[in-house]
């Protein structure tokens, strides 16, 4: 496998570890705020983009 | 360090809860009327931390009659769900029992969707009688045992993203059955093999 890929996967794997661990040691409120925050930015951004449910298939058939 | 804990299937937490989570919530109220429900695969490791988003919530039904499915569907319509067939008929026989999932989303927003699929194998009909009942705030979701998730996703899906779900809940969560992740794996490895 591709070196760089490789290191990739382990950065984003360690990554995944972090925030697991910062779970585990922060209160469920401090945590869930953090991630509500991302999350919802994202929900954000899908709802301005405002897609038809034809757009949506077509895109998902071209996963 | 506090780690999640699953004791006789039941957890309880106090979050803050994401659009993402308002709309499980919201979606499976409605579908919680008709029929007994599990939520599985990615949601499962947002719910308890993982900090990415996703566009399908999936979610194993068990059977469900066509008059309670078309109660179910009409009640969503009247609630301002939209479904990726519009005829329920269509839906229920030939998506739902013919092995394919249905997509439910609200109006104008299909790219946060539920979907849906009959649990029909062993391993998924086990999945909805061992769930567990998660008491969120004020309210409750049930999801599928934490060890099915970690087989499911370290043995048979195996992509990154699927690693990474994985290894948050074997950190985020203690005392997970080891015997229970080796039976739930090699039932899935043997239903896969046998697809």
């Amino acid at each position: 496998m591709n070196k760089y890929i490789q290191n990739n996967k382990k950065q984003r794997m360690e990554f995944v570890e972090k925030w697991a661990e910062f779970v585990i040691n922060n209160d469920d409120l401090i945590w869930s705020k953090l991630q509500s925050e991302l999350i919802d930015s994202q929900i954000e951004n899908a709802e301005n983009i405002k897609l038809t449910k034809e757009q949506v298939k077509y895109i998902k058939s071209k996963r | 360090m506090v780690q999640f804990e699953v004791v006789n299937n039941e957890l309880r937490i106090k979050k803050n809860l994401t659009k993402l989570d308002l709309f499980v919530i919201d979606s499976l109220r409605i579908l919680s009327k008709y029929v007994d429900y599990v939520i599985i695969s990615g949601y499962v490791s947002i719910f308890f931390g993982r900090a990415r988003a996703t566009e399908d919530v999936d979610i194993f039904i068990n059977d469900i009659s066509q008059i309670d499915f078309k109660r179910f569907y009409n009640e969503s319509m009247e609630d301002g769900y939209e479904f990726n067939v519009d005829n329920p008929d269509d839906l229920y026989n030939e998506y739902l029992y013919d092995n394919i999932s249905i997509n439910m989303w609200k109006k104008n927003l299909p790219l946060i969707r539920l979907e849906i699929k009959l649990a029909n194998k062993s391993s998924q009909k086990s999945v909805i009688k061992n769930k567990i009942k998660i008491f969120y705030n004020s309210d409750y979701l049930y999801f599928s045992p934490i060890e099915y998730q970690i087989a499911y996703k370290k043995l048979i899906l195996k992509s990154d993203k699927d690693l990474e779900d994985a290894r948050h809940l074997e950190i985020v969560f203690k005392n997970l059955n080891k015997k229970t992740i080796e039976e739930y794996g090699n039932l899935a490895l043997m239903e896969f093999e046998n697809e």
